[in-house]
């Protein structure tokens, strides 16, 4: 039988999705509109040739547990309504200029296609606007983790050349930022074994073996989104210590963060801090969790390299859920030779309009505002819809919600089916069943009923 | 087997130490992966199991019963279960909708689950309480209660039988999405 379509009536004859991005987010919502339908297509298109998005250019290399999601991707591939079109670029030319591949504009793709699923993820890097933030030695966490992920576009970065220790500053309180410390803490044998982009593997085992690294939020430990998992990974490093000023972190304990930190994974997270705290941790290779200090320049130093990044010491002020770091006049400058700037991701997904790629409303630049329906044919998943929070997991419910908007939308429209007509091999089955059955002499006995046609046309 | 700086790292840390001895450390948060008991037995079944693809389905006569219930629409499944079976796998293998993203390794908290008081604080007591992986999974997890568990790493022994296992706020029913239950 033929199942009818819209789309039976052109050459393909089922519906197809296209999605944009390999990444969690693109991944899970192929994943459910293959699982949840009979007969949509799905072609994913990546601008890398290589898939899997953050997965394979953010996590990082000694997260391999993380990377199994790969597993269940490889997975999804295998259905024979799978396809994969890589280093294809979406969006205007002028938003790829180094790209070698394709550039489909978005809207060619919604022609082309029944339903797009925007899944870009948030791809730019926040930027901390400061005097000397130009300095050779600062550097945005995007492009470090795109560096030691191998990511060709930052494959190219350049340590600063140290003889004795190399004293480095992040800024930001996020799982990137304890992730970059982790890296620049870490002992060759801890990233011997993992996929490591190897230029990268190299610069960091040049390195002065002695290591000195502050990472540096502007409010308190209730307020710092990194979680427990990551500040416990920085306590199991060999040869390298976390260390915590016990009263720098008890400065951020206004009542308003005592209210916000009674959440059961807070309450934990700040448990661990305080034993950090509380022991004395040396080692060569140090890292100082550092509460209450908002970044107001970077300094030259020597040689006209980044020197210092001077911080003023804030305290917390404001209501339940909404303190801010309040600057109190006093400056304090740590030196470093490396400052990366770890504050955080945007979105910029490519517009249907065929316009340049541009924030959206949503909060970091995201359709956030507008759900899995961003316009007609046209729907969002992963990151680019909910921001740049949670971690791979987080997508799958987004995902799931995604696809059961596109199912939905196209079996309202007719594209998912009408229902099942019949093919012309199915009229061979019914002419072969009217002629076997023709009386002496007679060409055919013609059924006059349609029950008894379509029966025929499942005979064999 | 070698002990690791997990199991050790943890043994300290109740003593109230931030962290395990250097020598301890050694052993990198990596190999400690590979080595730990559980995670092993875990990781020997390579796939997991797919709603579409059950995988291994235990033979003979079940051993005990346990219940999964959604707590958004109150539905429940009562299903045979199996000594010694891990409940994420046999939630999918009832295609109850408990998701294993990262394929029982705790890197992931899609196959979070809530226990009744009684059975976590039972839990709890035996010594089987969650560890500080499967609780930093767990600090990610839609709709965390106090007995929140990860579905992954829970085996099913006789003190399961006819347990409710609770399927928390963010899993919406039994079927997949977009399919909705004919009434009666
Ligand atoms: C540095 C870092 C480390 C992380 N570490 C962890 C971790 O350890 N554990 C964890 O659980 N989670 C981690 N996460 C979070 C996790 O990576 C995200 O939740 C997830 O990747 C988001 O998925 P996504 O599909 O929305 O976006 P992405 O993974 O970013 O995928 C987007 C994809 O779209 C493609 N794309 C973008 N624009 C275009 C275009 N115009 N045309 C064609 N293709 C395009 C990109 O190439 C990319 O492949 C980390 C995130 C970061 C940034």
């Amino acid at each position: 039988m033929l199942r009818l379509t819209r789309r039976a009536f052109s050459s393909t004859p089922s519906p197809r999705v296209a999605v944009v991005g390999s990444g969690p987010g693109g991944f899970y919502t192929a994943k459910y509109l293959l699982r949840d339908s009979k007969n949509v297509h799905v072609t994913i298109l990546d601008r890398w040739p290589t898939p899997f998005g953050l997965v394979r250019y953010g996590v990082a290399p000694d997260h391999p547990e993380v990377k199994s999601v790969q597993d269940d991707f490889e997975e999804v591939a295998t259905s024979e309504r799978f396809s994969y079109a890589g280093h294809v670029f979406v969006g205007h030319p002028a938003d790829a200029p180094s790209h070698t591949g394709p550039v489909v504009p978005l809207n060619d793709l919604m022609n082309l296609y029944d339903a797009v699923v925007v899944a870009t993820g948030c791809d730019l890097a926040r930027k901390l606007d400061l005097p000397g933030a130009e300095l050779e030695g600062v550097v945005n966490a995007r492009a470090f983790v795109g560096w030691y992920n191998a990511e060709p576009t930052f494959s190219h970065l350049q340590l600063p050349d140290v003889s004795d220790q190399l004293r480095s500053v992040i800024i930001g309180h996020g799982n990137v930022a304890l992730d970059c410390a982790r890296l620049l803490a870490a002992p060759s044998s801890h990233l011997d074994a993992t996929d490591i982009h190897s230029t990268a593997f190299e610069a960091l085992q040049r390195l002065p073996s002695k290591r000195l690294i502050h990472v540096v939020g502007r409010r308190g430990a209730t307020q710092a989104a990194f979680t427990t998992k990551e500040v416990r990974e920085l306590t199991e490093l060999e040869n390298a210590a976390l260390v915590i000023d016990p009263a720098e972190l008890e400065a951020g304990d206004t009542e308003a963060s005592i209210e916000e930190g009674k959440a059961r994974p807070l309450k934990r997270k700040r448990k661990f801090l305080d034993q950090v705290a509380a022991s004395t941790n040396t080692a060569e290779r140090e890292v100082h969790l550092r509460f209450l200090r908002r970044p107001v320049a970077f300094e030259e130093g020597a040689k006209g390299r980044l020197g210092a990044v001077v911080f003023e010491k804030c305290v917390l002020e404001g209501d339940v859920n909404a303190q801010t770091a309040v600057g109190t006049g006093v400056l304090e400058s740590i030196e470093c030779d490396l400052a990366v700037c770890a504050v955080g991701y945007t979105a910029s997904p490519p517009c249907p309009d065929g316009r340049r790629a541009r924030p959206q409303d949503g909060p970091a630049g995201t359709y956030a505002q507008v759900g899995s329906r961003v316009a007609p044919k046209l729907y969002c998943s992963g990151w680019v819809k909910r921001g740049p929070t949670g971690i791979v997991g987080s997508n799958v419910a987004d995902a799931r919600e995604t696809a059961a908007a596109v199912l939905e939308d196209l079996a309202a429209s007719g594209v998912a089916g009408y229902g099942e007509g019949t093919s012309w091999a199915d009229w061979r089955r019914i002419d072969g069943v009217e002629k076997a059955n023709a009386r002496n002499g007679a060409p055919r006995a013609k059924f006059s009923d349609v029950e008894g046609m379509l029966d025929a046309a499942k005979s064999s | 087997m070698r002990r690791t700086a997990r199991h050790l790292g943890r043994a300290v840390s109740l003593k109230g130490r931030a962290r395990p001895p250097a020598q301890i450390r050694a052993a990198s948060a990596l190999s400690a992966y590979a080595h730990d008991r559980r995670r092993t037995a875990t990781l020997t079944v390579r796939r997991r199991d797919h709603s579409h693809s059950h995988g291994h389905v235990p033979e003979g006569d079940p051993d005990y019963e346990v219940t999964f219930r959604i707590r958004k629409t109150g539905e429940t499944k009562t299903v045979p279960a199996y000594e010694g079976d891990n409940l994420l796998r046999l939630a999918q293998r009832h295609d109850i909708p408990l998701e294993g993203a990262c394929e029982g390794v705790t890197a992931c908290s899609t196959c979070h689950v809530v226990l009744t008081d009684d059975f976590f604080d039972q839990l709890e007591d035996d010594g089987d309480h969650a560890d500080d992986r499967e609780e930093d999974m767990l600090d990610q997890a839609f709709g965390l209660e106090p007995t929140s568990r990860l579905g992954c790493q829970l085996r099913v022994d006789a003190r399961f039988d006819g347990q409710v296992v609770e399927l928390p706020e963010a899993t919406r029913n039994f079927y997949v999405d977009g399919h909705v239950p004919q009434p009666h």
